[in-house]
């Protein structure tokens, strides 16, 4: 009953949340999630055959960290200047800023990525910039196709267009099970 | 609000109509795949029929691929192209044998390897017997190297030997 090993392929870098950082792995008929809290490590899978769309959401987080970073790297530089005596720590701690700010400037704008199935949308923590997104995409379409099968655009386009005409059909409202029966009544004993 | 036809399948971010957002959907044939009802299994009509294991009334058509009872359609679980019954399934689970199935572990060679870091003088010792005690145990799903058991149990000898050897000079 137990399966053969699987590889595992990194994907992007670390996402992280309250108490724990999160990894994505590529397997070869799914995308692993793992959530480790240093001793422990929570799974979540998105089998290709069930990937049913993957939105890619450009943010503004880049860009805020971006100005916020440029904010105090300038202010400890211009503290440098300004203060004589403690130049030395006002530099390296604006350099520490400065280096942040040109990191965040070449990993590229930020996004945030939501994998969709038939039972839920989650957000991929892992991926959190644009040129990793693409990477991701382009990385596992060619699996996702080879589960699913592929749909040119076109015909996607025209089955969607089709599906949004589509009236919404309402739940049935009687039920063909069987009445269920009221239980026996039990009768209380008397008390002598 | 749906979203333009311009930001699906098109490789480009196009304006949310809704929001400020640029956004990019990339859509599968999954999208358009209706979820299998399910099947209730076939009530026997002839006797002698081979009858499931868990509803004799029901038909059998498919053997457990792990423990070999005969099952209907409704105690059929497909599960990575095997066809098992739900309690081989969960006892599958429950003794981690079915990997896909698993959704959490402890990582007990993380653990080792952290009490053998700390200087104490029952970590080294604590550290060695949870190496040992998670030597056959599953490791993470995606580091497979018992390296970091081999290191605590380094680490914790070598931790144990030094308080030995200061309690005895001191």
């Amino acid at each position: 009953m137990a399966r053969s090993r699987k590889t595992y392929r990194r994907i992007g870098s670390a996402g992280f949340s309250a108490m724990e950082y999160i990894r994505l792995y590529q397997a070869p008929d799914h995308l692993l999630e793992v959530h480790s809290s240093g001793y422990t490590e929570a799974y979540r899978r998105y089998f290709f055959q069930d990937i049913q769309a993957i939105f890619i959401e450009k943010t503004r987080w880049g860009k805020i960290a971006n100005v916020v970073v440029s904010v105090c790297g300038a202010f400890f530089l211009l503290l440098a200047l300004v203060n004589g005596a403690g130049w030395v720590a006002g530099a390296i701690i604006g350099g520490f800023f400065g280096l942040f700010f040109l990191i965040n400037l070449i990993a590229g704008p930020a996004c945030a990525v939501f994998i969709q199935t038939a039972v839920q949308r989650q957000q991929l923590r892992p991926v959190t910039r644009l040129r990793t997104a693409r990477r991701l995409l382009k990385r596992i379409t060619p699996f996702i196709e080879q589960a699913q099968g592929t749909l040119s655009r076109e015909e996607l386009l025209g089955r969607l267009r089709g599906a949004r005409l589509m009236p919404v059909t309402e739940a049935p409202v009687t039920s063909t099970a069987a009445p269920v029966e009221a239980p026996p009544v039990i009768d209380e004993p008397q008390s002598q | 609000m749906p979203l333009p036809e311009s930001a699906i399948n098109a490789g480009q971010l196009e304006k949310c109509p809704a929001c400020p957002a640029q956004v990019q959907a990339v859509l599968f044939p999954a999208i358009f795949r209706k979820n299998d009802p399910g099947k209730a299994g076939e009530t026997i009509l002839v006797e002698g029929e081979a009858s499931c294991f868990y509803h004799p009334q029901k038909r059998a058509t498919i053997p457990c691929a792990s423990c070999g009872r005969f099952l209907c359609s409704l105690c059929d679980v497909e599960l990575n192209g095997q066809h098992i019954c739900p309690v081989c399934l969960q006892t599958g689970q429950q003794k981690g044998k079915l990997t896909d199935l698993e959704q959490r572990r402890t990582l007990y060679d993380s653990i080792a390897l952290h009490l053998s870091f700390l200087p104490f003088l029952i970590t080294g010792p604590a550290a060695i017997i949870v190496a040992i005690y998670a030597w056959k145990k599953p490791l993470s799903l995606v580091r497979r190297t018992r390296i970091r058991l081999y290191t605590a149990i380094i680490l914790g000898l070598l931790q144990t030997v030094g308080w030995v050897f200061l309690m005895i000079k001191g």
